[in-house]
């Protein structure tokens, strides 16, 4: 893991969101400090559900805070005007979901174009975002077929590819392994820690505590909208029996 | 399919402006032939008929000719005699019942007569009584299997007694109507000039006259002074009445309650097909949720999805209203034909029928566009 240790990408004081869980409102995120360094692999661990989605939501610049200050990028998201937030998610963060969450009536390539819709580049600039990042994630003989007739695995390399396609400061995952087999866990994990390695942020959330790691990571476990604990550095041997399962 | 869809829920749109196009198209058309047959404004035209038709040929075959009518009433400007007989007329292969009508040369033009061979009656034809006629299409093939006739020699007979003729031209009939499309025992039409001597047992009857009266005359002063000068003419009282029919206001006016009601149906058609068009929007939307907050997620400006939504929905309204202005120009042109009108499309009306497709569109768009709004990113993206 190689970070920059002059910039913070994510600061958080006391961060608070609520949410409607039946007639009741309740806290999902309470008080949450965090400082996340660029580079760094995070991995959010704990038992996850409404709570986690919400930490996720906010640590992804999809919703403000009700409470609290968070900074991304030395931006204040809290206070967020505009088209800030849509910027911020188009240019600087990625996203990796279980779900996949693809577009399955497009094509691999058109799904990994998405983040680059909203962009004013040329046609000439987005192919050549395209072709790198199908280059990079070594998926360029599936770039025409519909998504829907993908294995998982290249399911997840596509939304991969759609997440690091605008080169981003920051990729954030929710469990983007539990849905493929070890095989394809493994190749996904291993993207990912190369991208972490070129000084990508990684903030990965997962549920189980058999994390795919092949590396050093900084552990948080979340528990009831908290931060029960910040363990910083595991190394590879550490979590090596995780990955293997 | 979605385009089927698309098309369906636009369904109203194509009605309401093929209807709205169907309309126009020959309420424009028909007032362009009433507007023709009156060669220029401010004149009226007044149907002078006679009540007693007793009257026999020999006393009034050119009771008043225009130049007679107009030397005694400068306010008349034309007059055309119409006089009618039923007869039956014979070429050389064949014989069949017609309606034979002694005008003059202005009758084309008052009837929208449509000439298909050869020339209708001339002012010359009418001057020197040539024994010329003009017949109508249907009539020409029943006597002779072709239209291509002009030259060719017919018999006007009535009660055994026969007056030859040489056929000048054919025109379409226009008795053969939409009302009569399918009605075979309409009799044809023989038009020769109105001053041909005929033999006393040719009674033409006066039907009526035609007078084209300049329009600073008040109705009843025309009234009094047609009245009084073709009574007069024929010796009698009462033989006359003069229809203070306006043609033209009248007809005016009742192409513009079509034109009200067109326009009525129009508008209906576009609430229900943009309803529709709406309803087909908001169902793709629905289908597309979780697209739309994939978009959304990786900062797909709410705009972009929106303007995609009104190019969209303007796309299919306009679709429909081209569909539907096709449609309205064929059912026009096929009506009138019927009618013998040639429709009339204007730009004006072309542009005012892209207009309203165009407004549907945007109207229709608003709420579909306002929904992508709704749509939650944080909600679509952690649904399985």
């Amino acid at each position: 893991m190689i970070f920059d240790e002059t910039r913070v990408l994510i600061r958080t004081e006391q961060l608070c969101k609520s949410y409607r869980f039946g007639n009741e409102m309740e806290e999902a995120v309470s008080g949450v400090d965090i400082r996340i360094m660029q580079g760094e692999f995070i991995v959010v661990e704990g038992f996850f559900g409404k709570r986690k989605n919400a930490f996720f939501n906010l640590m992804g610049c999809l919703e403000r805070p009700d409470a609290g200050k968070y900074f991304f990028d030395y931006e204040d998201i809290a206070l967020a005007k505009g088209d800030m937030l849509d910027n911020i998610r188009k240019n600087k963060i990625g996203y990796l979901f279980r779900n996949f969450n693809l577009i399955t009536r497009l094509s691999a390539a058109e799904n990994i174009e998405v983040p680059m819709s909203g962009l004013n580049m040329s046609r000439e600039e987005k192919e050549k975002r395209l072709a790198k990042a199908q280059k990079s994630l070594d998926i360029e003989a599936i770039a025409e077929e519909k998504v829907s007739a993908l294995s998982d695995t290249n399911r997840q390399l596509v939304s991969l590819a759609r997440a690091v396609v605008n080169n981003p400061l920051m990729i954030i995952a929710d469990e983007p392994a539990a849905n493929l087999d070890n095989m394809g866990g493994q190749k996904l994990m291993e993207h990912l820690q190369s991208l972490n390695n070129g000084g990508m942020t990684i903030l990965l959330f997962a549920e189980k505590p058999d994390i795919k790691l092949f590396s050093n990571y900084r552990l948080i476990l979340f528990e009831d909208g908290r931060i029960l604990e910040d363990k910083q550095e595991y190394t590879l041997s550490q979590s090596r029996e995780g990955v293997l399962k | 399919m979605k385009a089927a869809r698309y098309l369906i829920s636009g369904v109203g749109i194509v009605i309401g402006l093929a209807v709205l196009m169907t309309i126009v198209g020959i309420a424009e058309g028909g007032r362009a032939v009433l507007n023709n047959n009156f060669w220029h404004s401010g004149i009226k035209v007044y149907d002078i008929e006679f009540s007693d038709m007793g009257l026999s040929a020999e006393k009034y075959l050119r009771p008043l000719d225009e130049r007679s009518l107009t030397a005694k009433m400068p306010e008349v400007k034309y007059i055309i005699p119409v006089r009618r007989l039923e007869a039956k007329l014979m070429s050389y292969k064949a014989s069949g019942s017609v309606t034979a009508l002694a005008v003059n040369e202005k009758y084309e033009k008052y009837a929208n007569l449509k000439m298909l061979k050869g020339s209708f009656i001339s002012g010359q034809d009418v001057e020197n009584a040539n024994k010329i006629a003009v017949i109508d299409d249907i009539t020409a093939l029943e006597l002779f299997g072709t239209t291509d006739i002009k030259g060719q020699k017919l018999e006007l007979m009535v009660n055994g007694r026969k007056a030859g003729f040489v056929v000048a031209g054919v025109f379409k009939n226009f008795n053969k109507n939409i009302e009569t499309l399918f009605d075979d025992d309409i009799p044809g039409l023989c038009i020769i000039p109105e001053s041909v001597p005929l033999d006393v047992s040719f009674d033409f009857k006066m039907e009526k006259l035609i007078a084209f009266v300049d329009d600073g005359l008040h109705k009843e002063e025309v009234n009094a002074k047609l009245t009084h000068l073709l009574e007069k003419e024929y010796g009698l009282e009462g033989v006359c009445s003069i229809g203070e029919y306006e043609q033209l206001p009248e007809v005016l006016k009742f192409t513009d309650k079509y034109m009200i009601f067109a326009v009525l149906i129009a508008l209906a058609g576009l609430i229900a097909g943009g309803a529709g068009v709406m309803n087909a929007m908001l169902l793709t939307i629905h289908e597309r949720k979780k697209e739309i907050g994939i978009y959304k997620l990786y900062g797909g400006g709410v705009r972009e999805l929106q303007y995609a939504i009104v190019y969209r929905t303007l796309i299919i309204c306009l679709g429909c209203g081209m569909l539907g202005l096709a449609l309205g120009l064929f059912a026009a042109s096929f009506i009138g034909s019927c009618m013998n009108i040639n429709i009339k499309i204007t730009f004006i009306s072309i542009f005012v029928t892209v207009a309203a497709s165009v407004f549907a569109g945007i109207i229709s768009s608003l709420y579909p566009a306002y929904g992508i709004k709704l749509i939650d990113a944080t909600e679509t993206i952690w649904e399985d």
